[in-house]
C-alpha cells in the first residue's frame, strides 16, 4: 500500500476532478427533467466517456497495487448515478396501452403519454448502458488483477485487490450477464484490454487479442459462487458468449481444480472445489447441448429470407455470366442460337455441384456471412464446368492433329497455314498452363488493366486472367484442364453452336429448396448425367443443410 | 474546349469556390460575423501590412494635389506666414517624433523583457503604436514636400493646410501614444491583448476548417459521381504500373479542378474503367511534398486523362506563419518558463489563457451551427493534429514539468485547466473537447501517480 505523499495527493486530485465533473456537470443535467431527451442522451454519452477515463485511472491504481485508492475510486464510481431512477418514472408503456384502450389512438393525451413513455424508456436504456458498462469494466479490471497476479512472484500481495473486485459479483446470473458484456466488447475490439497489454509490450512484438484472463475470471467467480447442489442455477441461463467458449472453459476449470494453482495462493479455495467444478462443467455441457438442439429446431422451422434468396440468385447469375468464356467465344463467332422459351433436350447432360449450403445461410439472423460470395463462386463453378466440357470435346475430337519437333512458334504457324489450306479460319487459340511454352510463343501474363486485346474484343475483368496475348491476330487463352504442352487452334465458326433456352426470361433457372441429408443424397442419385462443377467434387466435407 | 488551367478559374470548376458557396449555404455565418470578418481582413491588409506606410505616404502626397481652392486656415493664406509656420512646425515635429521613437523603443523593450506571449510585431499591431508613429512621419514628410513646392496651389493653399493638419494630428496623438504605451506594457493589458489575438486566430482557423470540411464533402460527392475513388491512403506501392501523378512542387493543396474529374476517368477500355477507378488522395488544405501521390490512374488511361490528371491540382506555397500555431507555441514556451521559475501568478494567467482558448473552439464552431464533435474532428484531422490536440500535448508536457518541479500550487493550477475546460465543454456540448480533457486528466493522474 502506498503512503500519502504530495504526488499521490495530486494524483488523487486528478481523479477527484473526474468525479467532480460527474457530480456537478454531468449528473445534474442527466437528472434534469426540463432538458430535452437528445440533450440528456448526449450527456449520457459523455458520462460513458467519463467511465472510460475512470476505468483507466483504476487500471493505473491496480498497477501500483494502491488498494485504498482503488476502493475509494470504485466506491465513488458506484455513486455517480446517485439516486437516478428513470425506471420509476411514469407513464410506462403499459399505462399508455391502457390509456389508448380508453381514449383511442388519436387522442392527444395518448400521444403525449406515448411520447413521455418513449422518453422514459430511452432514459432507462441509457442508465442500463451506463451500469452495464460499469459492470463489464469492473469485470475486466478483475481479470487485469488476475493477469497481474499470475505474472507476480508473490501472488499474496494481490489478494486484497482480487477480493475487492470479486466482491462485485455475488451471484451467477449477474456473472453471466457481465461476462457476456465483457467478452462481446473484447471480440468487437472496443475493450481497453488490448491497449493495456500493448502498453507493456516490448517494441517489435505483436499481441493477439485474448480473452483468456476474462475467462479465467469467469471460471474463478463461477467456482466461488456456484452452488454444487444440482438445479440451483438453470442451465438455460448461460449466455451464448459463454457457451461459445465451452472447450476453453473446461480447460480452465481443469487448471483451477489444482489447489496448488497460483490463484488459490491469493484467495482460499472452497472446500468442495471438485464438486463445484463438476457442477459447473455439467451445467455448461448441458447448456451447450440444449442450445444446439434449440438452434437446429429453429433452423428447421424458419423460412428462408426472401431478400437473401434473391441475393443468392442474383449473385449466382452474375458469377456465371462474368466467367462464361465458352458462351463468349461462341457469341463472338456468331454461333450463338437463342431457342427462346422452353427446355433443353432431357438427354443433354446437366451440371451439378457437390457443395452443400447450410440452410442457416438463407435465414435472418444467421451465423453465416457472404452468401453472395458463395453464390458467385457457384455461378463461376458452373461457367468453368461449361468450359471444361467444351475442352473435353476438343480433346476427344483431335481434328487435324499436328505433332512436330520444331519450335512451338513454328508449329503454331504451320498449324495455322494447314488450317487455312483445309478451309478453316482459326478464331481463338486455347493452350495449356505452360509458362515456358507461352514464353516461347511471346505470350505473357498481363497485370490488371494492362491487357492488349485484339481490335473489337472486350473481355469482362473476371476473364482477363486467362488472356495471354495475340498470335497472328488470334487471341490466346490459357485453360488449365488442357494437357501440357497442347495448343488448340479453334475455328469457332465451324466447330459447333451454342444453344440456349430461356426460362421465365432467364438463362439460368435457380430454385432454392431445403433438403435433409438423405433427401439431398437421393436427389443426386436420381441425376446420373450430372456434369460435376469443377473443383467441387469430393470437396463436400460438411453435411447437407437440414 | 478550354485549356484546363483556364477552365480552372471558373467558379464551377474550382473546388475552393464550390466549397465556399456550399459551406456558406450549409453552415451560414450570421451577417454581423461575416461583416466583422471582412472589415478585419481589410483593416489588417490596409493598416497592418509591412508596406502600409508606403501607401499612406502615397495617399498623403496625392491629397496635396486635390483642387481645393480657399481651403486654408486663417493666416496660412499668406505665402510668407505659411512658409514660416510650416518651417517651424517641421522642426518641432521632428523633435517630437524622436521622442515618440524613444517611447516606442522603451515599450518594445519592456514587452520583450516580459513573458507577454506576444511578439513585438503583434504588440505593435495591438497597441497602435506604429500607426501613431506613421502619422508623425507622414506629417513630417508632407511638411517638407510642401515646403519644396509639391502640391496644387502652393504653401499658402490647400497643400499647406493639409501638411499642417497632418502635423497637428501627429502632435495631438503624442499623449495618446504615451497613454497607450504605458497601458500596453501592463501585464493585465498584455494578457487581454493576447486573449483577443487568440480568439481572432481561432475564429480564422475555424473558418478555414469549415471551408476544408465543405471541400471534403464536395470532393467526396463529386468523386463518387465521376467514378473516382477518394481515399486518403494511396496504394502506390501495390498498384504497380499505374500512372502516379505527383505535385509539381511541395506546398499546400490550394484547389482542385472539378471539371477535370470527367476527363481523368476516360479510358481506352470502357469495361476496365468500371473496374479500375482512378484514385485521388489529396484534399483541400493538405500539405504535400513533391513526392506525394495526388492521383493514380490505371495503366489503360488515355493521354487526355493523363493530361487532365496532371492539371487536376493547384499547389500554393505554405503560409510563412500560422498565427494560431505560433501563439500556441509561444504560450507553451511562456508556461514552461513560468514553471521553471515557479512563477505562480504568471502561470495563473497562462492557465486562464488555456481555458479561454480551448473553450473558444466550440463557441467558434457554434457560430456556424456546428457542434465540435469527435466525428467532425476525425473527419478534418484524421491523424489528430488539430490545434486542440496540440494544446493538449503541450499541457501534458507542462504537467510533467510541474511534476518534476514538485510545486504543489502549480500542480493545482494545472489540474484545474482540464477540469474547467471539460466542465465548459459539457455546456457547449462538445464531446471532442470533453474527451480530450478527460484523457488529459487520466494522464495527469498517471504522471503524478508514477
Amino acid at each position: 500500500m502506498k503512503s500519502s505523499s504530495p504526488s499521490s495527493a495530486l494524483a488523487s486530485g486528478a481523479w477527484r476532478a473526474l468525479f467532480d465533473l460527474a457530480d456537478y456537470s454531468l449528473f445534474p443535467r442527466l437528472d434534469d427533467d426540463s432538458k430535452d431527451l437528445d440533450e440528456r442522451k448526449r450527456i449520457s454519452a459523455m458520462m460513458l466517456s467519463l467511465y472510460t477515463s475512470i476505468t483507466n485511472v483504476l487500471k493505473d491504481l491496480v498497477d501500483s497495487n494502491d488498494v485504498d485508492a482503488v476502493i475509494e475510486v470504485d466506491r465513488r464510481w458506484g455513486q455517480t448515478l446517485g439516486l437516478w431512477m428513470p425506471e420509476d418514472r411514469t407513464p410506462t408503456r403499459f399505462e399508455v396501452d391502457i390509456l389508448r384502450e380508453q381514449l383511442g389512438d388519436g387522442d392527444p393525451a395518448v400521444k403525449d403519454a406515448q411520447r413521455l413513455a418513449e422518453a422514459n424508456e430511452a432514459l432507462v436504456a441509457a442508465k442500463n448502458q451506463l451500469i452495464g458498462f460499469q459492470k463489464s469494466r469492473r469485470f475486466l479490471l478483475c481479470a487485469w488483477v488476475i493477469h497481474r497476479l499470475l505474472g507476480s512472484d508473490s501472488p499474496g500481495e494481490w489478494s486484497e485487490l482480487l477480493s475487492h473486485f470479486l466482491s462485485h459479483f455475488t451471484d451467477l446470473t449477474q456473472l453471466n450477464e457481465v461476462t457476456e458484456l465483457a467478452l462481446r466488447e473484447i471480440h468487437r475490439g472496443g475493450d481497453p484490454w488490448s491497449w493495456w497489454i500493448a502498453q507493456e509490450m516490448p517494441e517489435g512484438e505483436a499481441y493477439q487479442t485474448s480473452d483468456t484472463e476474462s475467462l479465467t475470471a469467469f471460471v474463478l467467480l463461477a467456482l466461488l459462487r456456484i452452488d454444487p447442489t444440482p438445479g440451483q442455477f438453470s442451465v438455460e441461463d448461460w449466455t451464448d458468449a459463454i457457451i461459445d467458449h465451452q472447450a476453453e472453459l473446461a480447460g480452465l476449470v481443469a487448471q483451477l481444480r489444482d489447489r496448488e494453482q497460483k490463484l488459490w495462493r491469493a484467495i482460499a479455495p472452497p472446500a468442495d472445489l471438485d464438486l463445484r467444478a463438476e457442477s459447473l462443467l455439467r451445467s455448461l455441457a448441458a447448456a451447450a447441448a440444449r442450445r444446439q438442439e434449440r438452434n437446429a429446431a429453429n433452423i428447421r422451422a424458419a423460412a428462408a429470407d426472401p431478400a437473401k434468396v434473391e441475393l443468392f440468385k442474383t449473385s449466382l447469375r452474375h458469377g456465371w455470366q462474368a466467367n462464361g468464356l465458352t458462351r463468349l467465344l461462341f457469341e463472338r463467332a456468331q454461333r450463338l442460337r437463342d431457342e427462346g422459351l422452353g427446355r433443353p433436350d432431357p438427354a443433354e447432360p446437366l451440371f451439378g455441384t457437390s457443395l452443400w449450403l447450410p440452410k442457416e445461410m438463407f435465414l435472418t439472423p444467421s451465423g453465416y456471412a457472404g452468401i453472395d460470395v458463395y453464390a458467385s463462386q457457384l455461378g463461376r463453378g458452373i461457367a468453368l464446368a461449361e468450359m471444361d466440357n467444351f475442352v473435353v470435346r476438343l480433346i476427344a475430337s483431335d481434328e487435324l492433329r499436328m505433332e512436330s519437333s520444331a519450335s512451338a512458334d513454328e508449329v503454331v504457324r504451320a498449324a495455322l497455314r494447314q488450317l487455312s489450306k483445309e478451309g478453316y479460319r482459326a478464331s481463338v487459340m486455347l493452350m495449356a498452363a505452360d509458362w515456358r511454352m507461352q514464353q516461347r510463343l511471346g505470350l505473357r501474363h498481363f497485370r490488371p488493366g494492362e491487357e492488349e486485346l485484339p481490335p473489337g474484343w472486350t473481355l469482362p475483368p473476371t476473364l482477363r486472367y486467362l488472356y495471354r496475348g495475340v498470335i497472328e491476330g488470334i487471341p490466346v487463352f490459357e485453360w488449365r484442364s488442357i494437357p501440357r504442352p497442347r495448343v488448340y487452334l479453334v475455328d469457332m465458326g465451324t466447330l459447333g453452336q451454342w444453344r440456349q433456352w430461356t426460362i421465365n426470361g432467364d438463362l439460368l433457372r435457380i430454385t432454392v429448396t431445403a433438403h435433409s441429408a438423405a433427401e439431398a443424397a437421393e436427389l443426386v442419385v436420381k441425376q446420373p448425367t450430372l456434369q460435376w462443377e469443377r473443383g467441387c467434387l469430393g470437396r463436400n466435407e460438411g453435411q447437407p443443410g437440414s | 474546349m478550354l485549356w484546363p488551367p483556364i477552365r480552372f478559374v471558373f467558379r464551377r470548376c474550382s473546388l475552393r469556390q464550390t466549397a465556399r458557396s456550399e459551406g456558406q449555404r450549409k453552415w451560414p455565418a450570421p451577417t454581423l460575423h461575416r461583416l466583422d470578418g471582412t472589415f478585419r481582413t481589410i483593416g489588417e491588409y490596409a493598416i497592418g501590412h509591412d508596406l502600409t506606410f508606403v501607401w499612406l505616404l502615397f495617399a498623403a502626397i496625392l491629397a496635396t494635389f486635390l483642387p481645393m481652392p480657399g481651403s486654408h486656415f486663417g493666416e496660412l493664406a499668406s505665402s510668407t506666414l505659411a512658409r514660416n509656420f510650416l518651417r517651424d512646425l517641421w522642426q518641432v515635429e521632428a523633435a517630437v517624433l524622436v521622442l515618440s521613437v524613444a517611447v516606442i523603443l522603451f515599450a518594445f523593450q519592456a514587452v520583450a523583457s516580459t513573458r507577454s506571449g506576444a511578439s513585438v510585431r503583434e504588440f505593435a499591431e495591438d497597441s497602435w503604436l506604429l500607426q501613431i508613429l506613421y502619422l508623425g512621419f507622414l506629417g513630417l514628410l508632407v511638411d517638407g514636400l510642401v515646403l519644396l513646392g509639391v502640391g496644387h496651389g502652393g504653401v499658402e493653399g490647400w497643400p499647406g493646410t493639409w501638411a499642417a493638419l497632418l502635423s497637428f494630428g501627429g502632435l495631438f496623438s503624442l499623449p495618446l501614444l504615451f497613454a497607450r504605451a504605458i497601458r500596453s506594457v501592463d501585464p493585465t493589458s498584455l494578457h487581454r491583448h493576447r486573449l483577443k489575438r487568440f480568439l481572432r486566430a481561432i475564429r480564422r482557423s475555424v473558418e478555414a476548417d469549415r471551408l476544408d470540411l465543405a471541400a471534403l464533402r464536395v470532393l467526396q460527392v463529386r468523386s463518387k459521381e465521376s467514378g473516382i475513388e477518394y481515399s486518403l491512403y494511396n496504394l502506390a506501392g501495390l498498384l504497380r504500373n499505374w500512372h502516379v501523378i505527383k505535385p509539381k512542387r511541395a506546398g499546400i493543396v490550394d484547389d482542385l479542378n472539378l471539371c477535370g474529374f470527367k476527363s481523368i476517368t476516360q479510358r481506352s477500355d470502357a469495361e476496365a474503367a468500371a473496374t479500375f477507378a482512378p484514385r485521388i488522395s489529396v484534399r483541400l488544405g493538405q500539405a504535400v511534398s513533391s513526392d506525394s501521390v495526388v492521383l493514380m490512374l490505371a495503366p489503360s488511361s488515355t493521354r487526355r486523362a493523363l493530361r487532365a490528371g496532371r492539371n487536376i491540382v493547384r499547389i500554393r506555397r505554405p503560409p510563412t506563419r500560422n498565427r494560431l500555431t505560433q501563439a500556441v507555441e509561444r504560450l507553451h514556451g511562456e508556461a514552461i518558463g513560468a514553471i521553471t521559475q515557479s512563477d505562480l501568478n504568471g502561470y495563473r494567467l497562462i492557465a486562464d489563457a488555456y481555458f479561454v482558448t480551448i473553450t473558444a473552439f466550440p463557441e467558434a464552431w457554434a457560430v456556424f451551427g456546428i457542434r465540435l464533435s469527435h466525428s467532425l474532428m476525425q473527419e478534418l484531422y484524421p491523424m489528430g493534429f488539430s490545434s486542440i490536440d496540440h494544446m493538449k500535448r503541450n499541457l501534458y508536457q507542462q504537467i510533467r514539468a510541474i511534476a518534476a518541479s514538485g510545486n504543489r500550487e502549480l500542480a493545482d493550477l494545472a489540474i484545474a485547466i482540464p477540469y474547467r475546460v471539460s466542465a465548459s465543454a459539457v455546456e457547449e456540448g462538445s464531446d471532442f473537447v470533453f474527451n480530450s480533457m478527460l484523457d488529459l486528466l487520466v494522464q495527469v493522474h498517471r504522471v503524478f501517480a508514477s
